[in-house]
């Protein structure tokens, strides 16, 4: 069996304003783990919470947002726990994050091996010509061309996919253990998109990384990822593995997902799930989908549905699973 | 039957055969020379559109694809005239628009209206929805309050929304409401024409789906022609009637959007469809023989066909000679040396 690297357990993140007035419940309760070499998708609308669990995973919110509950376990150990300064020691060298666009996420004023060699030098000790032999090997192994020329430069002198590679790079540098993507490809063109994500496969496999994807693209989750948790203002509404997500969704915001997608080839009218999603520091009574579903009744408006297990390695919080099961032995 | 009637029949069929906008071998270069200080260098161009010809029809979309710099925004610039092109002719209703000044023009922008990607700065935070949606029947007529009202209310019905966000301003909208106020301030004149600029790519996916049916709904309903450029594959797919596919600067294939998907016969087509990613995951494409390299820069794009560097079937005269456009049979039109003319 491989190896657990991160045990996330009812992990809740709030946003606190207006002296406490108004709360709101970015992330409320999310589980999950995730082994060695897995990925795992997180796939969701904005504003339900995805970005804000990823940054509570690297411990890097905003102010005015706390984490109030659960437990992050990176390699055994609650980070939770740890100071902030001692969080600098686990950021970059157990879990490196991949921001969403490579314009702004990398710093425009220091050349590139320094900032690729960041993470090496600061947590394996790399220094002089080994340190610069590994700029050179992690700038090669995201395929920049004349690697040796390249790390002398700056990051406007690159494209959009070359400065999206050496973000991955800089991420890849301190040898993590975990990587989380927050939607890393979204700027990109679909040629480079697929490159991009063919080599963080590739590193991936050479390298036993977790990934953790965070994106609203399925078409994303349906390439790269073993499992998927699928999230819903602030809440786990699924959980399973990707072909069951796809082929057997049970929640039906999951299948109402898949269905307002345009499929390549195909102009079969698109399922419309109507309505906005809901505001997360006035959330209604009753399931937060209850309002956009086309099979919500009376009961769903005024009681939360529990996050159950329906099958293996399978969660849905839906009160209408059981209905939807029988139904379908019947049938 | 009288001749009159004859010729009211045979008027109606030529204008139901007549196309909204024919483009032909259009072409604009950008001067990317490198001056100052008084002192000229030498002057290069970057050759944006190079002898691009299409048209539209009614009631039709026409989807316009290809990797950023192949010169789709510069298109969408030239039909709306905010650029003049170097050469070349863009008809709009069989008028030559190229050349049209003042009143004219301003008569030509009642007819194409735009739409664009993030509707998050593309409409004024300081006007209310009312008045951004009513700007244009300001300008271009003299109706009175009233009637400005009855026909802001009603495109605002036309996209989905309630006639009292007229009251409202657009940072209390979500991302999805603001893309309809923009729809309901390109309808609100006697629009023939959208362009659409990546009008849904910045919607989640639950709202993209709901502004893809309103524009469906409307076109059949208004018959009005699309041109949405994009980069998602399928959603310009199922948006389209017909897709042409672009790179740098020139159309490298053109046929009816299903026809295209299925059977892709240029190698950029091929290597653009192999790249999108998959519905479901029983079906990961092999993306393995992917173009490796990036885009080449417009500046000096290569000699011949401009995408033979990338190209897995290139063949010796690829790199001397640009491939003349065919027509295959079934009307798709190709240029690649794969497929020599007759």
């Amino acid at each position: 069996m491989t190896r657990e690297i991160l045990k996330v357990k009812d992990l809740a993140t709030h946003y606190t304003g207006f002296g406490g007035s108004r709360v709101v419940k970015a992330v409320d309760e999310v589980s999950f783990s995730l082994e060695e070499g897995q990925t795992i998708g997180i796939v969701g609308e904005s504003g339900c919470g995805k970005t804000t669990l990823c940054l509570s995973l690297v411990r890097l919110l905003a102010p005015g947002a706390q984490i109030v509950g659960g437990s992050i376990e990176l390699n055994g150990r609650d980070i939770l726990k740890l100071s902030q300064k001692e969080m600098v020691e686990v950021r970059g060298k157990e879990i490196a994050m991949i921001l969403q666009d490579p314009m702004t996420s990398l710093n425009p004023v220091i050349n590139i091996e320094t900032q690729v060699g960041e993470a090496a030098f600061k947590h394996r000790g790399l220094r002089s010509s080994t340190l610069r032999e590994r700029v050179r090997q992690l700038l090669e192994a995201v395929r920049i061309p004349s690697p040796d020329v390249r790390m002398q430069e700056f990051p406007h002198q690159m494209s959009g996919g070359m400065r999206q590679r050496i973000a991955g790079a800089v991420a890849l540098s301190g040898e993590p253990g975990i990587i989380i993507a927050d939607e890393p490809t979204t700027s990109l063109d679909v040629t480079i998109q697929a490159q991009y994500l063919d080599l963080l496969r590739r590193l991936q496999k050479d390298t036993g990384v977790g990934l953790i994807f965070v994106t609203h693209d399925l078409g994303i989750v349906a390439k790269m990822c073993d499992d998927v948790i699928v999230m819903y203002a602030g809440k786990t509404v699924e959980k399973g593995s990707v072909r069951e997500i796809f082929n057997n969704p049970n929640h039906p915001y999951t299948s109402a997902l898949i269905r307002s997608v345009p499929k390549l080839g195909s102009k079969d009218p698109l399922y419309r799930i109507e309505g906005q999603p809901p505001d997360l520091s006035n959330l209604p009574q009753g399931c937060s989908f209850a309002s956009r579903c086309a099979i919500a009744d009376d009961h769903c408006f005024e009681h939360e549905p529990p996050l159950i297990e329906v099958g293996p390695r399978r969660l849905a919080a839906c009160w209408k699973i059981e209905e939807n099961a029988a139904s379908k032995e019947q049938a | 039957m009288s001749d009159a009637s004859h010729e009211q029949i045979a008027q109606a069929e030529t204008l139901k055969n007549a196309k909204t906008l024919v483009v032909n071998d259009l072409v604009k270069h950008f001067p990317a020379g490198r001056s100052g200080f008084g002192v000229k260098a030498n002057k290069q161009w970057v050759k944006a559109v190079d002898g691009v010809s299409f048209d539209i029809a009614p009631g039709e979309t026409l989807g316009l694809v290809g990797e950023s710099g192949c010169g789709k925004s510069t298109i969408a610039k030239l039909i709306l005239r905010l650029e003049d092109p170097t050469s070349g002719s863009i008809k709009f209703e069989g008028r030559e628009i190229t050349d049209l000044k003042g009143d004219q023009l301003k008569d030509y922008r009642r007819s194409v209206q735009a739409v664009f990607q993030d509707p998050y700065s593309s409409l004024s935070p300081r006007m209310r929805v009312h008045d951004i949606v009513a700007e244009g029947l300001r300008i271009h007529t003299d109706y009175s309050k009233s009637d400005v009202r009855t026909r802001v209310n009603d495109v605002l019905a036309l996209a989905g929304l309630s006639p009292d966000v007229g009251r409202l301003y657009p940072h209390e909208f979500s991302g999805g409401q603001r893309q309809r106020i923009a729809i309901a301030k390109a309808l609100v004149l006697d629009t023939k024409m959208l362009i659409l600029d990546e009008a849904v790519s910045a919607l989640d996916v639950s709202i993209r789906a709901q502004i893809i049916t309103l524009l469906k709904d409307l076109q059949q309903d208004l018959g009005i022609a699309y041109l949405y450029i994009g980069h998602d594959l399928a959603t310009v797919g199922h948006l389209s009637d017909r897709v042409m596919v672009m790179y740098l600067g020139r159309v490298l294939e053109l046929d009816d959007s299903i026809e295209l998907v299925r059977n892709p016969k240029h190698p950029y087509t091929e290597a653009l469809f192999a790249a999108a990613l998959p519905s479901n995951p029983d079906h990961i494409g092999d993306t393995s023989e992917q173009p490796n390299a990036e885009v080449p820069t417009a500046l000096a794009p290569p000699t011949g066909c401009h995408f033979h560097p990338r190209c897995q079937q290139s063949m010796e005269h690829c790199s001397t000679h640009f491939p003349q456009e065919v027509k295959l049979t079934g009307g798709r039109r190709i240029s690649c040396h794969l497929y020599p003319g007759d």
